[in-house]
C-alpha cells in the first residue's frame, strides 16, 4: 500500500474498549458480538463499518491500521484528517491519547508525533506548525483562497521540534477548551477541538517544497450537556428531538437537503474545515469509540447509529460532488 | 377549608424559587466530574414541596373526593388520542381539588424534568405520567391548561428520544388539540407553570402569561415538526416548521436574521418539491424580515470595534446566504419549466408551449384560491412589504423567452449580490458554486432563446466565466471542483460547436462551409476535446497511469467523457487526408475503450447504456471508413 492516494478516501472505524474493573464487579453484561473485522452486533442488530476493532485490539494495531498511512501521505504533501467521536466512558481518550510515555499504551496522537519526527530526512529542512483551535460559534474566522483550502485565522500557532512539544501544544488546547466550555451558555455548547499539524518541508538543495496537513478533530463536544454530539448540520443525529428553538434551522435544513437547493450552513466554520478533509486529495479516518457494558447500552447504540449515519452522509457528500 | 399559613406557604414558595435557581443558574457552574450536583439539590427541594402538599391533601381531600365519586376515571393508560372528556368531566380547574391537583401535578412535572435532565429517563417518565394522571381528574381550565401542554411536550421529547416516535406523536398531537380547543372555548391567559408557587405580588401579567403559553404551543409545533420528520412525513414536517415560523413572527418571538435564514432554508425545501408559490413566499418574507435586523455597520465602524466588525460580518454573510437561496429559486424555476417544455431532443416544443399557455389562462382562478389557502407569513406591518417583494418575480413556469428572461434577470441580480460577500479570495468554494449557478442560469435561458447567434453568445458568457477559474485553482486541493468545471466547459464548448454548425448550415446552401466557419468550428471542437481530456487526465495517478478500475463516483462521467472525445474527434473538419485519418483513428480508440471497459466491467454498462450502444455501432463502422480513406490515399499516391 505504498501508493499515494489520487482520490479521496474516507473510512469510518469503530473501537470497543474492554470492561473495566468496576463494571466487572458490578456484573455488567458484555454486549457486543463481533463478526468478521467489519461488523458488530448489538441487541441483535448488526452495524457495519469499514473496520471494527474488538476489545483486545492493541494501541499499536489500531495505529497501524488507521493512522500510519495517513502520516505517510501527509509527509508526501497530502492532507489527512482524523476525527474522534465518543461519549463519556467510551475509551476515546485512551484511543486518541492513551498513556503518553508508555510505548505500548500510548494512543494515536503521540504515535503520530513520534512517527512524523522519525520520518524526517536529513536533507529536508522542516517546519512544523501546530495550530491549536477551539472552534466555537463566535470566535475564529475561516479563510479560503485559490491556492489553499480553508484555514482558520487567529488561533494559537506554535513551531514544534519534538514529539514532547507536540503533546504540550495539545495539552494547552485542552485547557483552553475547558475554559471556553464553561464560559458558554447552554445553547451554544458546541465546542470542537481541532488540532492542525502543518508540515512544510523544503529540500535544502533542490528547494523542492512539500506541504501536508494533518487535522485531528475531537467531536465529542460538551459531554454533560449534549447527547447528540452534533458537529454541524451535516452530522446531526437523526432521532433525538432538539429542545431548543434555536435549532429550528437544523430541522429545516434536514428537510431542504438535495442537490437542487442551497442550505445556508449554520456551523459554517466547522463544515468548511471539514470540507477540506472531504474533497480533493486526502485521506480521512473517523473513529467512533464505544463501551461494551450493558450499563451504557443507550449511549453505545446512539454512537453506533451516529457512525452509520455519518458514513452514509459522507459517501453521499462525495458522490454528490460529481453529478 | 384548611390552608397553609402564610409563613408555611412562603416557605414552600421560597423552596420552589430555590429549586428553579439551582436548576437553571447554579447547574451551569457544576464541575465536570459532578455535573448534576445542583440538580440533585433541586430535586430534594421539590421532594420536600411535594410532601408538604401531600400532607395537607390527606386532611381535607375527603369532601372533594366524595363530591365527584360518580366520575369513575377509566383506568386505561393515557397514551395518546383525543381526550375529549377532559373538557367536560372532572373537577373544575379552579376548585380547591382542581388547584391542588394542578400544584401537585406541577411538582411532579418539575421532578420529571429534573430526572430527565440527570439522565434518569424511567424515573422522569414516571413523574410526568403522575402529573398526567393527576390532571386527568380535572377539567381543562386556565389554571391547568399550560401544565397540560407542557407535560405532554416533555413526554413527546422523552419518547422520541427512545425512538418510540409514534408514542411521542400521540402526546404531542394531544397537546395540539388541547390547545386548539382551549383557545376556541376559553382563550383567557392561563396560569403559567412558575405561578403555582408564587406569592400574590409576584403573579404574572396577562400579557406575560399569554406570551409564555403561546411559546409552549410554538414548541409543540416545533416538536411535532421533528417527529414528523423522523416518521418520514416530510410534508407534514415542513408544514409544522412553517407553522412554527409563522407563530414566531405573529407573537414577535424571533430574532430577525435567524428567522430570515430559517424561512429562506424552508423555501429550499419547497423548491425541491416544485412548490414555487410557497417557496417564493418564504423567500420574500426572509428578505423583508432580514431588513428588520438593522443597518449593516459600515466598513469604517467595523474597523473601530470588534463587535461591530463581527456584526457586519454576520449580517452580510446571512444576507448573502439568502441571496443564494433566491438564485436557486430562479434557477430551478427555469430548469423545471424547461423540463416541461422540451421535446425528446432537448429543444423547445412549440405545441407543448401553446398547450401550457392555454392551461395557464384556465388555471388563473385556481391559483388565486391556492394562494389564499397557503399559510401566510406576516403581521400587519410586514404583509404588504412581503407581497411587493413577491410581485417582482413569477412563481409560475416561464413559457417563453420574455418570461424566462425576467426570471433570469432576478436570479442574476442575486448572483451579483451573493458574490459581493462570497468573494474568490476567502470563499473559493462558495464563490465557485455561485458561478456555477450563474452558468446554469445562462444555460437554462439559452433554451428559451430562439435566435441561435444569441444563444451561442450566452454559452460564451459561461465559458468566459468559468475558464479562468478552472486554470487558476490549485489542482491538488480543488480536485473535485476542477473536475466539475472541466466537464462543464467541455460540454459548453460542444454545445457552441453544434450551434455554429447549425447556423452555418442554415445560412449557406448545401455546399461546403467557408474557411472562417471551419476554423471556428474546429476551434470549438478542439476546446471541447481539451477539457474532456483534462477531466480524464485528472483521474490518473501521480505517475500518469490511468486507473484500471473506475471508482463509482467517476464511472459515468469518465465513460461519457471518453465517448464524447471519440465523437468530437470524428467531427473535426480537415482537408488533409492524413489528418482525417489520425482523427478517425483516435476516435476509434476511444470508442473501443468504452466498449472494452463495459465488457470487462458489466456493472458499468448500466451506467452508460446509450453511449455504449452508439460506441458499439461506431466500433463496427469506423474501421470501414478508415479503410476507405486509406484506399483513397493509396490511390492518389
Amino acid at each position: 500500500m505504498a501508493d499515494v492516494p489520487a482520490e479521496c478516501n474516507i473510512k469510518v472505524l469503530c473501537r470497543f474498549r474492554p470492561l473495566n474493573q468496576s463494571e466487572i464487579l458490578r456484573g455488567d453484561q458484555y454486549l457486543p458480538i463481533f463478526q468478521g473485522d467489519d461488523t458488530v452486533i448489538i441487541g441483535g442488530k448488526p452495524y457495519i463499518f469499514d473496520r471494527v476493532f474488538p476489545t483486545n485490539t492493541t494501541q499499536e494495531q489500531v495505529y497501524n491500521t488507521c493512522a500510519k498511512q495517513i502520516v505517510k501521505d501527509v509527509l508526501c504533501g497530502y492532507n489527512g484528517t482524523i476525527f474522534a467521536y465518543g461519549q463519556t466512558s467510551s475509551g476515546k481518550t485512551h484511543t486518541m491519547e492513551g498513556k503518553l510515555h508508555d510505548p505500548h499504551q500510548m494512543g494515536i496522537i503521540p504515535r503520530i508525533a513520534e512517527d512524523i519526527f522519525n520520518h524526517i530526512f536529513m536533507s529536508y529542512l522542516v517546519f512544523f506548525l501546530m495550530l491549536n483551535c477551539v472552534v466555537t460559534k463566535t470566535n475564529l474566522s475561516v479563510h479560503e483562497d485559490k491556492n489553499r483550502v480553508p484555514y482558520v485565522k487567529g488561533c494559537t500557532e506554535r513551531f514544534v521540534s519534538s514529539p514532547d512539544e507536540v503533546m504540550d501544544v495539545i495539552d494547552e488546547g485542552k485547557a483552553n477548551r475547558h475554559v471556553a466550555v464553561t464560559n458558554m451558555n447552554e445553547h451554544s455548547s458546541r465546542s470542537h477541538s481541532i488540532f492542525l499539524i502543518n508540515i512544510k518541508q523544503e529540500h535544502v538543495e533542490t528547494g523542492q517544497k512539500l506541504c501536508g496537513k494533518l487535522y485531528l478533530v475531537d467531536l465529542a463536544g460538551s459531554e454533560k450537556v449534549s447527547k447528540t454530539g452534533a458537529a454541524g448540520a451535516v452530522l446531526d443525529e437523526a432521532k433525538n428531538i432538539n429542545k431548543s428553538l434555536s435549532a429550528l434551522g437544523n430541522v429545516i435544513s434536514a428537510l431542504a437537503e438535495g442537490t437542487k437547493s442551497h442550505v445556508p450552513y449554520r456551523d459554517s466554520k466547522m463544515t468548511r474545515i471539514l470540507q477540506d478533509s472531504l474533497g480533493g486529495n486526502c485521506r480521512t479516518t473517523m473513529f467512533i469509540c464505544c463501551s461494551p457494558s450493558s450499563y451504557n447500552d443507550t449511549e453505545t447504540k446512539s454512537t453506533l447509529m451516529f457512525g452509520q449515519r455519518l458514513e452514509a452522509e459522507l459517501s453521499r457528500w462525495r458522490n454528490g460532488e460529481l453529478h | 377549608m384548611a390552608a397553609f399559613s402564610s409563613n408555611e406557604w412562603r416557605a414552600i414558595c421560597d423552596k420552589f424559587t430555590n429549586s428553579q435557581h439551582l436548576t437553571e443558574v447554579e447547574s451551569r457552574n457544576d464541575p465536570e466530574n459532578d455535573p448534576f450536583r445542583s440538580k440533585y439539590k433541586a430535586r430534594e427541594l421539590l421532594g420536600e414541596i411535594y410532601c408538604s402538599l401531600k400532607g395537607f391533601e390527606a386532611g381535607e381531600g375527603d369532601e372533594d373526593r366524595g363530591r365527584d365519586s360518580g366520575d369513575q376515571r377509566p383506568t386505561e393508560q393515557l397514551v395518546d388520542g383525543q381526550r375529549v372528556d377532559v373538557f367536560t368531566r372532572g373537577f373544575s380547574g379552579d376548585s380547591p381539588a382542581g388547584l391542588r391537583a394542578a400544584r401537585l401535578g406541577a411538582v411532579e412535572y418539575y421532578l420529571g424534568v429534573n430526572h430527565v435532565d440527570t439522565e434518569e429517563l424511567s424515573a422522569g417518565q414516571e413523574h410526568m405520567m403522575n402529573c398526567v394522571k393527576l390532571l386527568e381528574r380535572c377539567r381543562v381550565s386556565s389554571e391547568n391548561v399550560s401544565l397540560f401542554i407542557h407535560v405532554r411536550n416533555q413526554l413527546g421529547i422523552l419518547w422520541a428520544g427512545r425512538d418510540e416516535t409514534e408514542t411521542a406523536q400521540g402526546f404531542l398531537e394531544t397537546a395540539e388539540s388541547l390547545y386548539q380547543r382551549y383557545m376556541k372555548e376559553d382563550g383567557s391567559p392561563p396560569t403559567d407553570m412558575t405561578e403555582y408557587f408564587t406569592t400574590e405580588e409576584n403573579l404574572l401579567t396577562h400579557q406575560e402569561r399569554t406570551k409564555r403559553f403561546e411559546l409552549a404551543y410554538t414548541h409543540t409545533m416545533y416538536y411535532l415538526a421533528q417527529v414528523y420528520k423522523n416518521l418520514g412525513q416530510t410534508e407534514h414536517a415542513a408544514t409544522y416548521c412553517h407553522c412554527t415560523l409563522q407563530r414566531q413572527l405573529q407573537l414577535n418571538q424571533f430574532s430577525p436574521m435567524e428567522w430570515a435564514l430559517n424561512a429562506a432554508t424552508l423555501s429550499q425545501y419547497y423548491i425541491t418539491k416544485g412548490r414555487y408559490m410557497e417557496g417564493r413566499h418564504c423567500l420574500s418574507a426572509a428578505t423583508v424580515i432580514s431588513g428588520l435586523a438593522g443597518e449593516v455597520p459600515s466598513e469604517a465602524a467595523a474597523q473601530e470595534s470588534e463587535t461591530e466588525s463581527e456584526r457586519r460580518e454576520q449580517l452580510r454573510q446571512k444576507q448573502a446566504e439568502i441571496a443564494r437561496c433566491w438564485i436557486k429559486y430562479c434557477l430551478n424555476l427555469l430548469q423545471d419549466a424547461k423540463k416541461q417544455l422540451e421535446d425528446n431532443i432537448g429543444e423547445l416544443d412549440t405545441d407543448r408551449q401553446e398547450e401550457m399557455k392555454r392551461a395557464r389562462r384556465r388555471d388563473e382562478e385556481e391559483e388565486e384560491k391556492g394562494r389564499k389557502s397557503t399559510l401566510l407569513f406576516g403581521s400587519e406591518d410586514t404583509f404588504d412589504s412581503i407581497t411587493s417583494v413577491e410581485e417582482k418575480v413569477n412563481c409560475l413556469f416561464p413559457l417563453d423567452f420574455t418570461e424566462a428572461r425576467a426570471v433570469f434577470l432576478v436570479g442574476q441580480n442575486y448572483v451579483t449580490q451573493a458574490k459581493e460577500y462570497f468573494q474568490m479570495d476567502g470563499y473559493v468554494t462558495d464563490h465557485i458554486e455561485i458561478l456555477q449557478d450563474h452558468s446554469a442560469l445562462f444555460r437554462a435561458l439559452a433554451f428559451f432563446e430562439e435566435d441561435l447567434e444569441r444563444r451561442c453568445k450566452m454559452h460564451k458568457r459561461r465559458v468566459d466565466m468559468l475558464e479562468p477559474i478552472c486554470s487558476d485553482l490549485n489542482s491538488q486541493y480543488y480536485l473535485m471542483i476542477r473536475r466539475q468545471l472541466m466537464f462543464e466547459l467541455a460540454e459548453t464548448y460542444n454545445e457552441m460547436m453544434d450551434l455554429k454548425l447549425t447556423l452555418a448550415n442554415r445560412q449557406a446552401d448545401t455546399q461546403s462551409l467557408d474557411n472562417h466557419t471551419i476554423k471556428k468550428f474546429n476551434h470549438l471542437c478542439s476546446a471541447s476535446v481539451k477539457y474532456f481530456q483534462m477531466f480524464l487526465d485528472s483521474l490518473r495517478s501521480p505517475e500518469g497511469k490511468f486507473p484500471e478500475h473506475l471508482e463509482e463516483e467517476v464511472l459515468r462521467p469518465a465513460l461519457v467523457a471518453r465517448f464524447r472525445v471519440a465523437r468530437l474527434h470524428s467531427r473535426l473538419i480537415s482537408s488533409s487526408p492524413s489528418a482525417q485519418l489520425e482523427n478517425l483513428s483516435k476516435s476509434l480508440e476511444d470508442y473501443k475503450y468504452v466498449v472494452e471497459y463495459c465488457e470487462a466491467h458489466p456493472e458499468a454498462a448500466a451506467a452508460v447504456e446509450t453511449e455504449l450502444e452508439l460506441s458499439k455501432e461506431m466500433v463496427d463502422l469506423l474501421p470501414l471508413k478508415i479503410n476507405r480513406l486509406k484506399a483513397r490515399q493509396a490511390a492518389h499516391n
